[in-house]
């Protein structure tokens, strides 16, 4: 009787060729020291033995805003409504996150197959993991941004807060995508070479760099079936108080970003337990 | 008994594509498991035997969740904890510091645990001086025993453990085999994959052997080991040989009719295992002062021992008929290798062969737990090894 109970009291788990969603919810967080030791190792790992460290997060936006200040308002003469500098910071903060993750996250399934074929942890982990480094990156981001804003004299709008859905909504948006190309990457590595080419073209088809007003009216459209243009036109004008080209885009591509996220986990759950016999 | 695992009908399949002559790709499925059901009793520790591809890895892999079975189900009591290679996730750059919290928690261990027993692990792995410097610094054999200072802190009610103690020297394996048996001491449910027979003879309470799939037998290590070694050791060897096919038209006064060598129990031969000769003899013509001589040499016709029957001061006269001898070799120290074994009869002061088998039978001595140390003494050491008792004091005669 007593055996009984001790049995009991012990945690069961079964095993077997599908899991609930109920125990893939619980081992979310049940396995949550080892999401953060991904976190830690992707992040310790990417600026070690760098003499500089994590000044680079730095560095990245300074030389993306100096180059692009340079080329389209000094070259192009770009009109923006707020100091270009500030513009372009306010959209590269949210486009960069978006793409970084995008960026790393994609091979991340493979990559770490050395630890995903040893250890059992939810593998949307590998995934998450790769948010880590990006979102240190924004946080410094933020940082320039602010000072930017200030030695400009840029003053937040009222709707600053607004900033921070847009921004959940390109962290989601980069989840649901890397989770998915990552499922494929997994199949056809083509995916990781042809990557960082498609992020280049994404960058200047969304309008990070220039308003959406000076785009072509035929090829506008396509621009807004893009979700990252929402977002980043709704992150711009919730910082910088500047219009957005519509508020209803940016909050119809925080909805596109939830259903990418969604759609894209579910997608890379049903393909991981296949994948993980032929890593 | 509580049940610590139970698994029931587990098989997984894994579809291959095959490409065919024509440039297309046939997919087969290839089964690892094959409805495999066992239990595992709490405290219980289990040696999981087989070939390479047989399907021990795939079976680890579902028990330890990395791969979902096909079919069937696995019921386990209590935490699991599972090693299947030391240093997961230990990245060059870190320091040995930073990748004992990475690899511990990666191993499902807790923050807090590690804290708790981060100078055990330090002190374990006797790397206290670098513990802060990047591994990727570390000489092979640091890395390798940081990596098992951290698993060996691991607890968890079910451990499941692969060929980990396969890397390292052996002083390294030998440190490892003491972790794995004061965890099993201390009453915790190993499942133990290895082959290292020494190894699992020396832990195991039970062994499950596994060949294609299927549980091929399950039971006392004794049990599985005579089965399993018969089946595998290296070249089919047939102990008994039957002399009768094979012999030539003899006018020979003495005839050898038929052989068998066997261990103390059983069909074959383990390390340090008594080593019994059976032989028949049929007498032709009655001949006087009879001896017997047998000759043990390695595959390499390295002569390793002789023993005659005239050591012992024996010899026969010997009437017509059938006979039977049986040669009793005892306190055998002959290394895990193949050996041929000769047989001679003969009369009168060695001057007259009257029958001679140079070479007839070839056996193979398996490894054992020959020192009860989880290691067997290995056939690189010479044509035999000789019990030694390894004492070191200081000059002034306290125990060192």
């Amino acid at each position: 009787m007593m055996a009984e109970e001790a049995v009991r009291t012990r945690p069961v788990q079964i095993i077997g060729p599908r899991e609930t969603l109920g125990v893939w919810l619980k081992d979310l967080w049940l396995y949550r020291n080892a999401l953060l030791a991904l976190c830690a190792r992707d992040i310790r790992g990417k600026y070690k033995q760098t003499s500089l460290g994590v000044a680079w997060a730095l560095i990245q936006p300074l030389v993306q805003v100096g180059l692009f200040t340079l080329v389209f308002r000094g070259v192009a003469r770009v009109q923006t409504p707020v100091a270009y500098a500030v513009f372009v910071l306010a959209a590269l903060l949210p486009f960069n996150l978006f793409q970084q993750i995008v960026a790393t996250g994609t091979p991340s399934f493979v990559s770490a197959q050395g630890i995903v074929t040893k250890v059992y942890f939810p593998r949307l982990y590998t995934v998450l993991a790769s948010t880590a480094a990006p979102l240190v990156s924004a946080v410094i981001s933020l940082s320039v941004l602010i000072i930017a804003m200030i030695w400009f004299g840029v003053v937040p709008s009222p709707m600053v807060v607004v900033g921070i859905p847009m921004l959940l909504g390109a962290l989601l948006l980069a989840i649901g995508v890397a989770s998915f190309l990552g499922a494929i990457n997994a199949r056809f590595r083509d995916i990781q070479h042809a990557l960082p080419l498609i992020m280049t073209v994404f960058m200047y088809v969304s309008p990070v760099l220039y308003p959406l007003e000076i785009m072509p009216p035929r090829l506008r459209p396509l621009a807004l079936l893009n979700p990252v243009t929402g977002l980043v036109e709704g992150f711009r004008a919730a910082i910088t108080g500047i219009t957005p080209y519509s508020w209803n885009l940016a909050w119809g591509s925080l909805g596109v970003s939830v259903v990418v996220f969604i759609v894209g986990v579910c997608i890379f759950e049903r393909a991981q337990a296949r994948l993980i016999d032929v890593l | 008994m509580n049940t610590a695992i139970r698994a029931e009908g587990l098989s997984k399949a894994y579809t291959i594509r095959v490409p065919q002559p024509d440039g297309s790709t046939r997919r087969i499925q290839k089964h690892a498991l094959r409805d495999v059901s066992f239990e595992v009793s709490e405290g219980e520790v289990l040696g999981i035997v087989g070939r390479n591809g047989a399907g021990k890895s795939t079976l680890l892999k579902i028990l330890s969740r990395i791969t979902a079975p096909t079919r069937g189900r696995v019921t386990v009591y209590g935490s699991v904890a599972s090693l299947l290679e030391v240093g997961t996730g230990m990245h060059p750059e870190m320091t040995g510091r930073e990748n004992i919290f990475l690899n511990g928690a990666l191993l499902g261990m807790s923050k807090k645990d590690i804290v708790k027993q981060l100078d055990e692990i330090v002190e374990f792995a006797g790397v206290a001086e670098y513990i802060d410097t990047p591994i990727k610094r570390y000489s092979s054999g640091m890395k390798l025993r940081l990596a098992f200072a951290v698993a060996a802190h691991l607890s968890a009610d079910v451990m499941i453990v692969d060929e980990v103690l396969a890397v390292g020297d052996a002083e390294f394996q030998a440190k490892c085999l003491n972790v794995m048996r004061d965890g099993t001491k201390a009453g915790r449910t190993t499942l133990f994959v290895s082959h290292n027979m020494a190894a699992v003879e020396n832990l195991c309470s039970r062994v499950m052997w596994i060949e294609e799939g299927r549980i091929s037998k399950i039971g006392t290590p004794e049990e599985v080991f005579r089965e399993y070694l018969a089946g595998t050791a290296s070249g089919k060897v047939s102990l008994d040989t039957d002399l009768q096919a094979i012999h030539t038209v003899s006018d020979l006064p003495v005839q050898f009719t038929s052989l068998s060598v066997s261990g103390t129990d059983g069909s074959i031969l383990l390390q340090g295992d008594d080593i019994l000769i059976d032989i028949e003899i049929r007498v032709v013509q009655r001949v006087l002062g009879v001896k017997f001589f047998v000759r043990i040499s390695t595959i390499e016709n390295y002569p390793v021992a002789a023993m005659s029957s005239t050591d012992y001061l024996r010899e026969w006269d010997l009437d017509p008929g059938m006979y039977k001898l049986t040669i009793k070799l005892s306190s055998v120290r002959l290394l895990p290798r193949m050996h041929k074994l000769s047989l001679y009869s003969y009369t009168q002061w060695n001057s007259e062969i009257i029958e001679e088998r140079p070479d007839i039978l070839k056996f193979q001595v398996l490894e054992s737990d020959i020192l009860g140390t989880g290691r067997p003494i290995r056939a690189d050491r010479g044509v035999t090894w000789i019990p030694a008792d390894f004492d070191l004091k200081q000059s002034n005669g306290k125990s060192a």
